[in-house]
């Protein structure tokens, strides 16, 4: 005669209670990139009108660029009657012998300009 | 001698009564028909316990990239939104891999080659608490002692106490105002990489 041994299990489960929905996926670990440019650029230091000794033609002046090697290029400029600087004349194009036709009021104008 | 006998009988039957009891306390189930007891009920205790998770939600990982023209000039500010997905206490972290914006031109004397920047946290949990801190980029490179340089671990990053898992607002934040150190920036891209970490706290 066989006998079949059958045996019936209750499972009491004792836990922590479970988080009904299933975790989201997620990332652990993340990167962003931090991007800027400063443009190559030239201004004046303490910029500020001074009247040029022409005995000396010396003059104090500062130009400051963020480039190694800027450009210069000077220019003379007349001086229109409303104090605003008119009429660009290349100071190198000048001609000795016009130096005296300038008008009494000239300036030299000279432009610092980055080097692309 | 007969008392000796009387002795021994009696122990025997002890044992035999003990092994009888024995032999009542198992259970045997049989099969239908063939005993009284044709099913037995076993008790298991299943204990379990669900271990602390966290890191980003889908979608609330702090992703993305900022760029500024003129930034020496003009300064910036950008917040990234942060969805953690921690379902106890958290720490982020985060690293710069220059300690600030750094250009590939050549610098000098009186240029400076690597432009400051700060890094904002502001987490917050589902409960209303929150934890926030700034460092400045050069405090977040390599061996950088700010409070959440690094990477996020048990003792590592910016601690927040209470589970997040909702999207409550936090974010990290890169910000410069416009350029004021004594030597001037070199004309050029300037780039840095900030990689952020979650770490579960206990």
């Amino acid at each position: 005669m066989t006998r079949t041994l059958l045996i019936s299990a209750r499972i009491a489960l004792v836990a922590a209670p479970l988080a009904a929905a299933a975790p989201a996926a997620a990332n652990e670990t993340q990167q962003i990139a931090v991007y800027g440019s400063v443009a190559s650029r030239c201004w004046v230091a303490d910029p500020a009108r001074m009247t040029i000794d022409l005995a000396a033609m010396s003059f104090r002046g500062r130009a400051i660029c963020n480039q190694a090697q800027p450009v210069l290029l000077t220019e003379l400029r007349a001086i229109g009657p409303d104090g605003l600087l008119v009429e660009r004349l290349p100071a190198t194009d000048m001609p000795a012998s016009l130096v005296s036709s300038l008008p009494p009021r000239t300036a030299i104008e000279i432009v610092v300009s980055p080097q692309i | 001698m007969r008392f000796l006998r009387v002795l021994i009988l009696l122990a025997l039957a002890a044992i035999s009564t003990i092994a009888s009891q024995h032999a009542r306390a198992q259970v045997t189930a049989y099969a239908v028909g063939q005993g009284a007891v044709n099913s037995v009920d076993v008790g298991v205790e299943v204990r379990a316990s669900v271990l602390g998770r966290c890191g980003f939600a889908t979608g609330g990982a702090p992703s993305g990239s900022v760029d500024q023209a003129n930034f020496d000039q003009s300064g910036f500010t950008k917040d990234f939104a942060i969805q953690l997905n921690c379902t106890g206490a958290s720490r982020i972290a985060v690293s710069s891999a220059n300690g600030g914006m750094a250009t590939t031109e050549a610098g000098g004397t009186g240029y400076q080659t690597k432009a400051p920047y700060n890094v904002a946290l502001y987490v917050a949990a589902d409960n209303g608490t929150n934890a926030t801190a700034t460092c400045a980029a050069a405090m977040l490179s390599a061996g950088g002692t700010c409070s959440f340089a690094g990477t996020a671990g048990t003792a590592t990053g910016l601690r927040l106490a209470g589970a997040s898992t909702k999207a409550n607002g936090s974010y990290l934040r890169v910000s410069a105002p416009a350029y004021s150190g004594t030597d001037m920036l070199a004309a050029g891209r300037y780039a840095d990489t900030l990689t952020v970490t979650v770490s579960v706290s206990p």
